[in-house]
């Protein structure tokens, strides 16, 4: 019986301290609203970022690079390699190859230099020499020809990224031109489709479909000696094998570099190991930010509740002089915090799904709310509402009716 | 019959910053009916006493018992029990809680004493009535007058059919017409109820209009004297017919009726 009455006597009590209520609430709102609205945002971002990184990287695909490079650290290779030279050598390109479960081994050559048509000049994308496997080892789209065959090796004959096409040739036909790279007259025999894919494929910078490919034998030939190999692509048949694929080939190319480890295969998945390292740091970025948040909504909430402290210490003196008990006072007071928290952290949750969605849309990231962040918030408002309210109650009660009726 | 019997009460506050004799050897017997005054200068201990017999402090020696029941050492539950059951309070600054409306604070007393809504409403209007304020039932405090506030209170001392009702300065606040109303008010309901009503005052004034006059100073009584009032009052008459509860249950009034016994109190009210 007294529990109803109880709750009745808080809703009456609420209702009738229409600002108090509304005060504490919006503490409670602001506080969650923040808190969830900013993780959700967090969680979209990292969800975006992870979606272009497993799109563009085919699960399939394992990648050695140069040096070693220390994955746990967050990445970064060793300097030689960084700067351009490399250990990977022709050798290892055959050696792998041989290795059963491998579709393809492609190696992957930066040259520099620039491409050319007449007076036009485009540097702004990657000028790659590579062999024929590598169409393999990438999802490549074709808006024109094909890429390069074995047919091909040596030969004067280019494939052109699509913003490379966009660059020399606008819209006129490009397939069949010929283009100028370091001085030698090149065929344009493939056009890819342009892509607007942020992040390229195992290494990090421009997307690979924008970049511009020649034979590595050619190349060869242009430069005088062969070009050092920045990676070597493996596409293996199944993504089952990919784990197994990779021990053996760090066997493999361990044997072949004499015992010495410098260099580093890579998979998707370390791949995005490192990626989430730097999203972790993001993350825990947008958690301080929300714990900020969370701070102000709760000295919101403490405030309101301390402001009125006098007022309800007088109440509940009155309350006790006229025959209520300590507990009944007390429960009728819980009762009051509890509701308000419920209610605010409610309205603050309905405000942060339109606070993200509104921020996701114009950024163009899907919000992702989690009942982590949501019970992390709520529980929080709840409990700063509750220990607030309830805390100068409890002092009140334990008073003697007289002191708490007095009190000023 | 003794509402009221204290033996030998002392109060020592040893929360200040020197301890305080506040009551010494208090001993005083209060009977049911009676319309009693305590009078002393402020600082005379007698707003504890009145304190102590209203069981919203508890005294540091000596008996008391209400109701011939010992209560000096009641635990809070009990006697947040007894305070509920036995006594009713009318305080110098009305303590009506100002968020709720005039017939909610009448009923507050009744919630705790676990009635039903219905019944609530029902005696809470009927009180109200009593007192002349069937009409106010759903302003707020703010909203009436410092005497008619004062009539609510009263209203709300009475609900549980109190053994006593202790009125603490209850004019205090109020100027000249509306204390003399209030006190017509209290005198009206202890002949006409027989509840035993103790009113702690300062004002020699106040106190000639009671049956009985309790003088403290310096946390003693040092006298106790039946008033000229006594003499010209029907209080024995009163205690006689005195219904076993407090208050006779006068018939819930009929909703959209004013309901107002004496009309004539009402130009008092300011």
């Amino acid at each position: 019986m007294m529990f109803f009455e109880n709750l009745k006597m808080a809703f009456v009590s609420l209702r009738n301290a229409k600002l108090r209520s509304f005060l504490t609430m919006l503490g409670i709102i602001i506080g969650v609203a923040a808190v969830v609205s900013i993780l959700a945002i967090g969680a979209g971002v990292k969800k975006a970022v992870q979606d272009q990184i497993t799109g563009v990287v085919n699960a399939n695909a394992i990648a050695v690079a140069s040096g070693k490079i220390n994955l746990k650290g967050g990445g970064g290779g060793g300097a030689a390699s960084s700067l351009g030279a490399s250990t990977l050598t022709l050798t290892d390109i055959s050696k792998l190859s041989h290795l059963s479960h491998v579709k393809a081994v492609a190696p992957m050559s930066l040259i520099s230099g620039s491409v050319a048509n007449g007076a036009i000049v485009s540097n702004s994308e990657l000028l790659l020499a590579t062999t024929p496997p590598f169409a393999k080892t990438q999802t490549l789209d074709f808006a024109s020809g094909r890429f390069l065959t074995d047919a091909d090796n040596g030969k004067n004959v280019v494939v052109l990224g699509g913003s490379a096409k966009d660059d020399l040739f606008g819209t006129n036909q490009a397939l069949g031109s010929t283009v100028t790279i370091r001085g030698a007259k090149f065929t344009v025999i493939g056009i890819l489709q342009t892509s607007d894919s942020a992040a390229s494929s195992f290494s990090a910078g421009p997307s690979l479909e924008n970049a511009v490919y020649i034979p590595l034998d050619t190349a060869t030939k242009i430069l005088g000696n062969a070009p050092p190999i920045a990676r070597i692509l493996v596409q293996v048949d199944d993504s089952s094998n990919v784990n197994p694929v990779a021990t053996e080939m760090k066997a493999v190319m361990l044997k072949n570099h004499g015992g010495q480890e410098d260099f580093t295969v890579l998979t998707q998945k370390d791949i995005l190991s490192t990626v989430d390292t730097v999203l972790n740091l993001l993350t825990t970025f947008i958690v301080a930010i929300a714990s900020i948040s969370l701070l102000v909504g709760g000295i919101g909430i403490m405030n309101i509740m301390l402001v009125s402290v006098t007022e309800r210490t007088r109440e509940i003196g009155l309350r006790k002089a006229i025959g209520a008990s300590s507990t009944t006072v007390l429960s009728q007071f819980l009762i009051e915090a509890v509701v308000l928290s419920l209610f605010g952290g409610a309205l603050g949750i309905a405000a942060a799904i339109g606070l993200a969605t509104l921020a996701g849309r114009l950024a163009k990231i899907t919000p992702v709310f989690t009942p982590d962040s949501i019970g992390l918030a709520v529980g929080v408002s709840a409990a700063v509402g509750i220990i607030f309210g309830i805390a100068p109650a409890i002092k009140a009660a334990r008073k003697r009716p007289i002191q708490a009726l007095k009190a000023e | 019959m003794n509402v009221i019997e204290l033996r030998d009460i002392g109060m020592t506050f040893t929360d200040r910053e020197e301890p305080t004799i506040a009551l010494k050897n208090v001993n005083l017997t209060i009977a049911k009916g009676e319309f009693i005054a305590i009078i002393g200068p402020s600082g005379s201990g007698k707003s504890t006493l009145m304190n102590v017999l209203g069981l919203l402090d508890v005294a540091s020696s000596g008996e008391y018992y209400l109701d011939d029941e010992l209560v000096s050492n009641f635990r809070d539950g009990e006697l947040a029990k007894l305070r509920r059951e036995k006594i009713g309070f009318v305080f110098q600054s009305f303590n009506l809680l100002p968020r709720l409306t005039v017939v909610q604070n009448v009923e507050l007393p009744l919630v705790y004493n676990g009635l039903r809504a219905k019944q609530r409403r029902a005696r809470a209007l009927e009180l109200l009535s009593l007192v002349g304020l069937y009409e106010r039932a759903n302003f707020k405090p703010r909203q009436i007058s410092g005497g008619q506030t004062q009539r609510v209170a009263i209203a709300r001392a009475l609900a549980n059919h109190p053994s006593l009702i202790l009125a603490d300065e209850p004019t205090g606040n109020l100027d000249t017409k509306s204390s003399k109303a209030i006190i017509d008010e209290l005198r009206r309901l202890n002949r006409e109820t027989g509840a035993t009503i103790v009113i702690v005052t300062h004002n020699p004034e106040i106190a000639e209009q009671t049956d009985r006059t309790v003088t403290v100073r310096d946390g003693e009584i040092v006298s106790d004297t039946a008033t000229k009032a006594s003499k010209k009052s029907t209080k024995k008459t009163a205690a006689k017919t005195a219904a076993p509860t407090a208050i006779p249950d006068v018939k819930p009034p009929v909703p959209g009726t004013v309901i107002n016994p004496k009309p004539r109190r009402r130009k008092v009210a300011l």
